[in-house]
């Protein structure tokens, strides 16, 4: 099975539609050229040409609007923005126009737009430009928002939100690039909207996305060291996301903890909580834990900022508690 | 100050006996120190303290008899104590020692029952009030299990119960506080008319705790549990047959083989594992069997836990444990609640048959007759057999007669196929 890096699977997934789809374009800062910030559109200027591979200028609001006039001209665009940070400078664009478009002109139209955009901090680039925002597209009815956190979910997420004919927020993570992982031949666009059970447990569900099912996976080795049988969920779809298997899970294990790398006022977390509530009440042994970034603008100094991000040892003592231990 | 209150040291125990207090007044305790031995209604149990302290007052002397959760003591804390603590520590030592015989803990045991004795009734000592700090799973486990929220020990952050302790409460420690709800009617004692002996014609004694204990019991179950009989002839020729070899190769009577059958045929009939309190059905998990002893005091009944899960050997090894501290009073809290199914054997008097009273809460009660010699019929001939006759008392508010005849079916079926019985 073909192994190849999260960078590298995103890649093939705009190759594949590209090919597959003469309508599909890609447009953004740098990404024709120069080949992309993060070099995931390496290569696709000389297969496709500058017709359909656009650099644009150092504007996200004529990048996001761009888009949104060629989507509404036929074309299904994937515009990308350099890093989550910037979309703030577009959010009249994303939230006003493209979230809303379809639904008040009734349907007329077709907004099939990707909106690519990398996130989350660790690489001390200070407060402005480590946020994590994926709450804030969540909060947008009218969006799908969708993070993979593995190589083939990148590509087969990817996939699947560029034939989405509905606006998709597709969050990366910068520290996610590099992962290498199995990617099959020939895989196929996932379904947005399901979870994925990434390891079957007894004791508690530890609910995460992006780069954060990551450190769920790692407390989960470590808590089982600790006779604590932790199954983990990687959300993938944050917007719809998969209430029932994450439900189902805790209906089971009786304690969940969710992990999220944006600050916890009104997070991801805050939103599985709430519903684990209505949904599974009786079920709970103990409150679901939130493990969320530090709810402060990030810092610049490289241990403040690692203590601002959540680590496998956060959640394991999350995990611990909710079983009543220490 | 901490009150020291009469616990509850067994299901149907509405009334203790201070048999001797070990500390006097001005003595100072310490956490598990034993402050008193009390008698309930089936054995002798000793009261650890659950504080450090100095004993302020004994207020119930030496062979007092005293309500279930009426205090008995006053114990002021030791300096540096704060009274409004909550006694988690102790609760987590509770339950670490949950596994100790003859030991009961003071300083943790509230409330009691509505008596249903003679006028004029005396109010429960602990209304439940306070809201119980428990998860909503635990709670749910609980209500499905029967088990009162209030009794159970809880070790998750600020006391809240959860479910490992409504687990750990399911075979726990004596359970504590059952709130107060009123008893099924009647001690139809007050129905019958008195007995007057004339001077002269008899001696009349006070009935000891125990023997009134087990006459309200008895009464009660009689009264409230409508009984109907089954009976079932089982023949055991081949088992009586194999009697010296069970002697030898596992030390067993013909005794602890119905016991293994009847563990057998409980497991595989779930439907008569259960019990009716109330307008609830409770579903028991595992079997555990009631077996009734014959002791100086009168009857008692052991209960041996998780029997599903024993091998023929610990079985007799188990059960022949458990009538030796029958016997002798020694039974643990654990070992004398919530039989689900109850076996009383008359065999060894050679009584044919009878029909015993329900044990509470078995919703089964088997008489075991003994194996007598008699003809029995074998492919239309005549032969010289051995025929036990099992009687099923079965409370009929949960058990219907088809239900009740289908095990006993099963049950005879494994008594009269000793080979596969033993063996398996």
């Amino acid at each position: 099975m073909p192994r190849m890096t999260y960078r590298e699977a995103l890649s093939q997934a705009l190759v594949e539609e590209m090919s597959r789809d003469e309508s599909v374009i890609v447009l953004g800062e740098d990404v024709a050229l120069y080949e992309g910030s993060f070099k995931v559109t390496r290569g696709l200027l000389k297969e496709f040409g500058e017709e359909r591979v656009i650099d644009t200028p150092i504007s996200e609001a004529a990048i996001i609007g761009t888009a949104i006039g060629a989507a509404l001209g036929g074309l299904r665009p994937v515009p990308e923005l350099m890093t989550v940070n910037f979309a703030y400078l577009a959010l009249d664009q994303l939230c006003n126009h493209l979230a809303v478009m379809r639904y008040m002109f009734g349907g007329q139209v077709k907004l099939p737009v990707t909106v690519r955009m990398p996130g989350g901090g660790g690489h001390q680039l200070g407060a402005q430009h480590s946020h994590s925002l994926e709450a804030l597209f969540v909060h947008t009815p009218g969006l799908k928002v969708v993070y993979p956190a593995t190589p083939d979910d990148a590509k087969a997420l990817l996939k699947a939100a560029i034939r989405d004919d509905n606006p998709v927020v597709f969050l990366e993570h910068e520290g996610l690039y590099n992962l290498e992982g199995d990617v099959p031949d020939g895989l196929d666009a996932a379904v947005i909207g399901e979870a994925a059970v990434r390891r079957s447990g007894r004791d508690v569900s530890i609910i995460g996305y992006g780069a954060m099912t990551h450190a769920a996976l790692a407390a989960a080795d470590l808590l089982a060291a600790g006779g604590v049988s932790a199954e983990v969920i990687d959300l993938r779809t944050l917007r719809p996301w998969d209430k029932e298997t994450v439900a189902d899970s805790v209906a089971r294990t009786h304690r969940a903890v969710v992990v999220e790398e944006c600050p916890p006022s009104c997070g991801i977390a805050a939103e599985v909580a709430a519903n684990l509530t209505e949904m599974v009440f009786d079920e709970l042994d103990a409150p679901v834990a939130r493990v969320s970034g530090a709810d402060v603008p990030m810092p610049y100094a490289k241990d403040l900022e690692q203590a601002c991000i959540p680590h496998a040892d956060a959640v394991v003592r999350a995990a611990r508690k909710t079983l009543a231990k220490s | 100050m901490y009150e020291v209150t009469m616990p509850k040291l067994s299901d149907s125990m509405e009334e203790g006996k201070i048999i001797a207090w070990k500390v006097k007044e001005g003595d100072a305790v310490r956490e598990g120190d034993v402050i008193a031995e009390i008698e309930s209604d089936k054995a002798v149990m000793e009261l650890e303290s659950f504080r450090d302290g100095v004993v302020r007052s004994i207020t119930r002397g030496d062979g007092a008899e005293v309500r279930v959760g009426e205090v008995i003591a006053l114990i002021a804390p030791a300096a540096g104590e704060t009274e409004g603590a909550k006694p988690e520590k102790a609760r987590r030592k509770a339950e670490a020692r949950k596994g100790k015989p003859v030991r009961a803990a003071a300083g943790a045991a509230h409330g009691g029952e509505p008596p249903t004795a003679a006028p004029p009734p005396v109010p429960p000592v602990q209304a439940p009030g306070a809201r119980v700090a428990a998860s909503p799973y635990a709670r749910k486990l609980a209500a499905e299990r029967g088990i009162e929220l209030a009794s159970v020990a809880g070790t998750g952050p600020g006391g809240r119960v959860t479910a490992a302790d409504v687990d750990r409460a399911g075979g726990a420690a004596p359970a504590v506080a059952r709130p107060a709800r009123p008893m099924p009617a009647v001690r139809p004692d007050e129905e019958l008319p008195p007995i007057e002996a004339a001077p002269g014609e008899a001696v009349v004694e006070e009935a000891s705790f125990r023997l009134r204990t087990q006459a309200l019991r008895v009464t009660n179950s009689k009264h409230v549990i409508p009984h109907f009989y089954l009976t079932r002839g089982a023949d055991v020729t081949a088992l009586v047959r194999r009697r010296e070899e069970l002697k030898q190769k596992f030390g067993a009577t013909i005794t602890h083989v119905v016991t293994l059958a009847c563990v057998r045929a409980i497991a595989a009939h779930p439907e008569v594992n259960r019990s009716y309190d109330r307008g609830r059905v409770i579903k028991w998990n595992g079997v555990n069997l009631g077996l009734a002893v014959a002791t100086d005091e009168g009857l008692t009944v052991a209960v041996l836990r998780g029997a599903e899960r024993l091998s023929f050997g610990e079985i007799v090894a188990r059960s022949n444990e458990l009538f030796e501290r029958a016997r002798v009073g020694h039974l643990t809290a654990d070992e004398r609640r919530h039989a689900a199914f109850t076996i009383t054997n008359l065999g060894m008097f050679n009584v044919e048959h009878f029909e015993p009273i329900i044990n509470p809460p078995s919703s089964i009660t088997l008489g075991v007759a003994t194996a007598r010699a008699e003809p029995v019929v074998r492919d239309g001939a005549i032969h010289v057999g051995h025929v036990m006759r099992l009687t099923a008392s079965c409370d009929h508010r949960i058990v219907d007669g088809a239900t009740a005849a289908r095990f006993m079916g099963t049950l005879a079926g494994l008594l009269e196929q000793p080979d596969a019985l033993v063996e398996a």
